[in-house]
């Protein structure tokens, strides 16, 4: 490793990338060879003892989230283990990696190179912002990451001194006193370390608030580590942080440094200088991808790091693929005069964990610390969002009583409005929202199905099966077909529609079911909720229907005023009193959000529509797989399945059960399909990319890799994992297709339950017929061919919607 | 119902048929709730109709007076789609001629599927399912319409002056009654010119190149007992009652509508379709094309000759040239029209007739291709 040997910042880039990817490229080798596991991951990414590599983004890369599913594994095959490093994690698994001598000493010997640069070779006293942990001989051998790097740290030390210490409540209590007494009796200068949100928290924090000022000695640093989120969230920027510990402790921004690093490349550190980039030394280097497409990114855009490093070698850690957005400044040499590549750390991808150190530690610390009694000004303001015509909304104080009046107000006009006539309406609505661009972003989550669903006559015909045959009913007294008597459907009043998610486009289905059922409504958004959502209720204000009959056309304000829109915090007791308004309430949501609103207090004869957390599958009988040709239109169908909606619709296939016994095996079925999600990727593109979908989506594929095939796109588009597992696994979204091959399709209806709504199937019809009854028998809510799942049908999760929004009075 | 295009024939129909004297009193039966009856001014004074309608106490009824005069458009529709709508029945009466029938047909489709897209309505069989709100019930006062027995409803394009057939199995009634009382007081003239409807459905249904083994054996009996009723009614020896003499015009007409919408229509329909609203009632038009169309067909393909001379014979006749004749001499008999300038001296051009005619639907159901120049001959020979 010859590059350990140069100073970490000399080399023009040109040179130090050739002998990067030269030395890298030994190192893939050499972790092929001695890791199976890493190599059985690569070998399905296509790479092989002969793979060649140009440049450095040819390298392949592994996820870090590699490391929390099988750290353990991640590692040279019969290698002695000197130590095995944990991350710190908020939750789940932390991240491992099984350190040998030779890591350990790279790591060493990168740390003194790097550091070494920024605060000089000379020993100092080291004060660090931390408790001190002892750990006996056992433990040390399983070592946090935390630990590690602070010893690391203390290369540097010519003596150590603790600034937190653990009291035993469980609180801490800093102990500034020692570096007071040193301050008074020493010139020389020292270094503060610890993790950025504690040196902050504990030892900043107290100083500016009592405003006392602690000068050190010249030459003294502090050196900060471990993530900036916590810190954001209390409003704390990077240059706020410098200010107060220039004004504090009198030293300037360049001996103040913030080093980047993470436990899955322990001791490659990335400080940054005081032009605000983070360095890569000589050993190391960094690529900046497309967080969903992996694809590569210029430089000067941002995009997520994959960080290449020389340092790990007793695990395939060399070239790691992390969720932190990333941007480079430079690859030649930054004003400070340092070469090779310098960026900046933009944040991490929104809604991944929280993940650096200090983070966590800082999470840990104050959860011990501060107690969870909710105090009444932490409850947001409960508003009623009234639509402007611009973008803007304005949101207004509201009473119960006089939202319920208004409601109970426009009901009189809803009545007399004829259903027809309120589908004429909707379809005036639904001709603005799929021309006005405004809506554009909707039509890719779900509107501009909904649109098509509604032109084609589907809800009249949804509303004429759910009322008995005729949906005159909803109008006047109908004769039955069976007897004398007549009937009539009337609206049951006010539905209160609990919407989930911010763009809750699907919650508009049973939105225009309870219009056209004749219900006020009163729909409550989430704090996040779009403005575009209030923006297509405005909608209503400005269309008139005009009938083909010679008659009264009607103004689409019968429907927007019967329509309230509210923002109530979920702790606030107006959810209560909105809950007791409702004679309908409607929930979407997942499981805690359904639960949490059907507990809500109601009326004895209010009726709750749930349109609860429910995952579909899809089965594919041995008949099917006859035939290449035929299999092959399964696999496109079943690509529709899987990707319309990005999987996000409770319809959407996530478990795919192939029979075995057909001419083209389970496994060979799952590459079909993972040719057809290939190409459906550019006839259906992905709408929507939720981090934490991606990490989820990483950590299935690590799974798989270890306990069946894995079929994928490049990036993270979509992911074929194969087992013989015969196990319903839970979802990751994103395209994430579970196949599992099983002996008949007989033996999944023991894993169904009421918690499955569509199970596509792609069998001849007698035999679907007879699947379809065992399923049915099993819970299961709706049995479609596949290719269809997602086409919005009835019943649907088990009901004729309209039904439960209405009352039946009979006229005999 | 087979709902799957099959390549056979097949034979749908209305519900039930009432063919007798007195049959209205089939209004009792109706087991509607709200009757809307769509008639002409003159029927809806009609005491009978109305205290048949009245008598079932658990049903509403309202009369509407067709808001179209002539072949019915969509902008002459507009007020009684709208009445319709208000008053929401749960099954619509037709009492009249073909374009009452129609136009009713159509006002129903509308009702029912307010939302459906109008430049649609052309394409066949593209309409939704009927019946979620109301039944039909057609009631004909005219020999010829056919409207009672057929899945199809002319609606005039009035922009393009063209009728657009509209084609739904739904349009088959659920109710259809042949009371011979609706059509005792029609005029001669009325009664000749909608017979020679009746026989140009049955006649061309039969030279198409459309068979059915149900619908064939109606073709004899159709124009057997049309052009019997006809003779009889002239006939001021007879020995048929007038009650007896109508019954067979109905049954004729009835017949003849199955025929034509199973064995489906030829040129001098197609033409017909072309004149619009011009003036020249559609049976006219079609009954002075109609000897025309067999002459031609008799005078180009000998099996053609020989099918009519068929059809001749099994109804009494000589030939197929006899059948022509009597087809020929009858509008003289009934004393209407012998051309279509006695009727209007507005001339339309016969070359653009003969070119829309050849673009419309019917013409792939035409027995053999018609240029363009016999097209327009045939018309030439009545719109001299």
């Amino acid at each position: 490793m010859s590059l350990f040997k140069e100073a970490p910042y000399e080399l023009d880039y040109k040179v130090k990338s050739a002998k990067l990817l030269q030395e890298l490229t030994e190192e893939f080798h050499y972790q092929y060879e001695n890791s199976s596991v890493y190599r059985k991951i690569v070998q399905s990414d296509g790479f092989s003892t002969d793979s060649k590599f140009t440049k450095l983004s040819d390298l392949p890369f592994l996820p870090v989230q590699y490391f929390k599913q099988a750290g353990d594994q991640l590692k040279i095959d019969d290698s002695k283990v000197h130590r095995v490093l944990s991350s710190s994690a908020t939750s789940g698994t932390p991240s491992k990696i099984s350190v040998n001598q030779e890591t350990a000493k790279r790591q060493i010997k990168a740390l003194i190179n790097v550091l070494g640069d920024f605060i000089g070779k000379t020993r100092k006293p080291f004060f660090i912002c931390d408790i001190e942990m002892k750990l006996d001989v056992a433990q040390r051998s399983n070592l946090p990451a935390r630990m590690a790097a602070m010893q690391g740290f203390l290369t540097f030390s010519s003596s150590k001194k603790y600034l937190l210490e653990e009291l035993d409540n469980g609180s801490y209590a800093v102990k500034v006193e020692s570096l007071k007494k040193y301050l008074e009796e020493n010139d020389d200068p020292l270094v503060i370390c610890g993790f950025t949100f504690l040196l902050y928290a504990s030892l900043l924090k107290p100083l500016i608030d009592s405003g006392e000022k602690l000068k050190l000695p010249k030459g003294s640093y502090i050196v900060h580590i471990g993530g900036w989120k916590k810190l954001e969230s209390e409003k704390v920027s990077r240059e706020t942080l410098i200010k107060s510990c220039e004004d504090i402790f009198g030293l300037g921004a360049e001996n103040i440094i913030d080093v980047y690093g993470f436990t899955e490349q322990l001791g490659s550190l990335y400080p940054e200088c005081s032009e605000g980039n983070k360095h890569t030394a000589t050993f190391s280097d960094v690529i900046v991808r497309d967080a969903l497409t992996f694809k590569e990114i210029k430089d000067g855009e941002t995009g997520i790091g994959q960080f290449l490093s020389l340092v790990p070698h007793s695990y395939p850690g060399f070239s790691l693929l992390t969720d932190d957005l990333i941007k480079v400044e430079g690859r030649e040499q930054c004003p400070c005069g340092r070469k090779g590549t310098y960026f900046k750390i933009l944040g991490r991808a929104a809604t991944a964990e929280i993940r650096g150190c200090g983070d966590v530690i800082a999470e840990k610390l104050l959860k011990k610390s501060v107690g969870v009694k909710i105090k009444s000004s932490e409850i947001r303001t409960s508003y009623l969002v009234i639509p402007d015509h611009g973008n803007m909304l304005v949101k207004k104080p509201f009473e119960i009583e006089s939202i319920e009046a208004g409601l109970k107000k426009s009901l009189l006009n809803l009545k007399k409005t004829k259903v027809d006539d309120l589908v004429g309406v909707i379809l005036e609505a639904c001709n603005v929202w799929d021309t006005d661009p405004k809506f554009e972003p909707y039509k890719k989550q779900g509107l501009g199905y909904i649109i098509n669903w509604i032109r084609s006559g589907q809800l009249q015909q949804l509303l004429d099966f759910s009322m008995r045959g005729s949906r005159l009913s909803l109008d006047q007294f109908v004769k039955s077909n069976f007897d004398h008597r007549k009937f009539r459907a009337v609206g049951r009043g006010i539905a209160v529609h609990w919407l989930a998610g911010n763009v809750p486009t699907l919650g508009f289905l049973s939105l225009i079911i309870s219009i056209v059922a004749k219900n006020a409504n009163v729909i409550k958004i989430p704090f996040s909720a779009d403005p575009l959502l209030a923006q297509m209720i405005a909608v209503f204000d400005d269309i008139t229907y005009t009938p083909i009959g010679e008659r009264a056309a009607t103004p689409g304000s019968v429907v927007s005023d019967s329509i309230s829109i509210v923002y109530v915090d979920h702790k606030s007791l107006d959810n209560a009193k909105i809950s007791e308004l409702a004679d309908v309430r409607i929930a979407w949501g997942g499981a805690d959000a359904v639960k949490s609103i059907v507990n809500l207090p109601k009326r004895y004869d209010t009726v709750d529509v749930v349109f609860g957390p429910k995952l579909s599958l899809a089965c594919v009988g041995r008949e099917a797989l006859q035939k290449v040709s035929k299999a092959r239109r399964v696999a496109r169908n079943l690509a529709v399945d899987v990707s319309v909606f990005d999987q996000e619709a409770c319809a959407s296939a996530h478990n795919i059960f192939v029979e075995e016994g057909g001419e083209v095996s389970p496994l060979e079925f799952s590459k079909l399909l993972a040719v057809e999600l290939e190409i459906m990727k550019e006839q259906i593109p992905i709408t929507k990319i939720n981090p934490g979908t991606l990490g989820k989506v990483k950590g299935a594929r690590m799974d798989y890799h270890l306990n069946g095939e894995v079929i994928s796109a490049y990036g993270l588009e979509w992911s074929v994992l194969y087992s013989e597992s015969n196990k319903m696994q839970d979802p990751v979204y994103g395209r994430t297709a579970f196949v599992n091959s099983i002996k008949n399709l007989e033996d999944v209806a023991p894993l169904l339950s009421g918690d499955n709504q569509v199970v596509g199937l792609a069998l001849p019809t007698t035999r679907k017929t007879e699947i379809a009854e065992l399923y049915a028998a099993a819970g299961v809510d709706r049995i479609t061919s596949v290719g269809h799942m997602a086409d919005f049908s009835f019943p649907w999760d088990g009901i004729f919607p309209v039904e439960n929004f209405v009352r039946w009075v009979s006229l005999s | 119902m087979s709902y799957v295009n099959l390549p056979f024939s097949s034979l749908a129909g209305p519900k039930q048929v009432i063919c007798a004297k007195g049959s209205l009193l089939g209004l009792v039966g109706l087991g509607a709730s709200r009757v809307a009856l769509i008639c002409s001014e003159r029927l809806s004074q009609n005491e009978t109709i109305l205290k048949l309608l009245a008598s079932n106490k658990r049903t509403d009824f309202k009369v509407f007076n067709p808001s179209w005069n002539g072949e019915p458009t969509l902008s002459t529709m507009k007020k009684t789609i709208g009445e319709i709508e208000e008053f929401a029945p749960d099954y619509i009466v037709a009492i009249g001629g073909g374009r009452i029938l129609d136009g009713a047909k159509i006002v129903w489709a509308l009702y029912e599927n307010p939302l459906f897209p109008i430049e649609r309505l052309n394409i066949a069989f593209s309409l939704p399912e009927l019946r979620k709100k109301a039944k039909f019930c057609a009631v004909p006062t005219t020999i010829g319409t056919g409207s009672e027995a057929s899945s199809a409803a002319v609606l005039l394009d009035d922009i393009n002056n063209v009728k657009i057939p509209i084609v739904t199995h739904c349009f088959l009634p659920d109710l259809v009654l042949l009371d011979t009382d609706m059509i005792s007081d029609l005029p001669d003239s009325w009664r000749c010119i909608t017979a020679l409807d009746a026989l140009s459905h049955a006649i061309e249904g039969h030279m198409s190149n459309q068979h059915n083994p149900v619908v064939d054996a109606l073709v004899v009996p159709a124009v057997k007992m049309i052009l019997e009723s006809l003779k009889e009614y002239k006939n001021t020896n007879t020995k048929l009652s007038l009650e007896r003499i109508n019954e067979l015009a109905l049954m004729g007409a009835y017949y003849a509508g199955i025929i034509q919408n199973v064995l489906i229509v030829g040129p001098a329909h197609a033409i017909a379709h072309q004149m619009g609203d011009n003036g020249i009632p559609h049976g006219l038009a079609t009954g002075l094309l109609l000897p025309r169309v067999l002459e031609y067909y008799s005078s180009v393909e000998s099996d053609l000759k020989e099918k009519l001379d068929s059809l001749g014979k099994a109804i009494g006749l000589e030939s197929g040239s006899e059948l022509i004749s009597t087809l020929t001499s009858l509008p003289l008999q009934f004393g209407v029209a012998t051309s279509f300038n006695d009727w209007t001296p507005q001339k339309m051009s016969t070359s653009d007739l003969a070119k829309k005619a050849q673009g419309d639907l019917l013409s792939r159901f035409f027995p053999i291709q018609i240029p363009n120049n016999d097209l327009e001959g045939m018309i030439q020979k009545v719109w001299k």
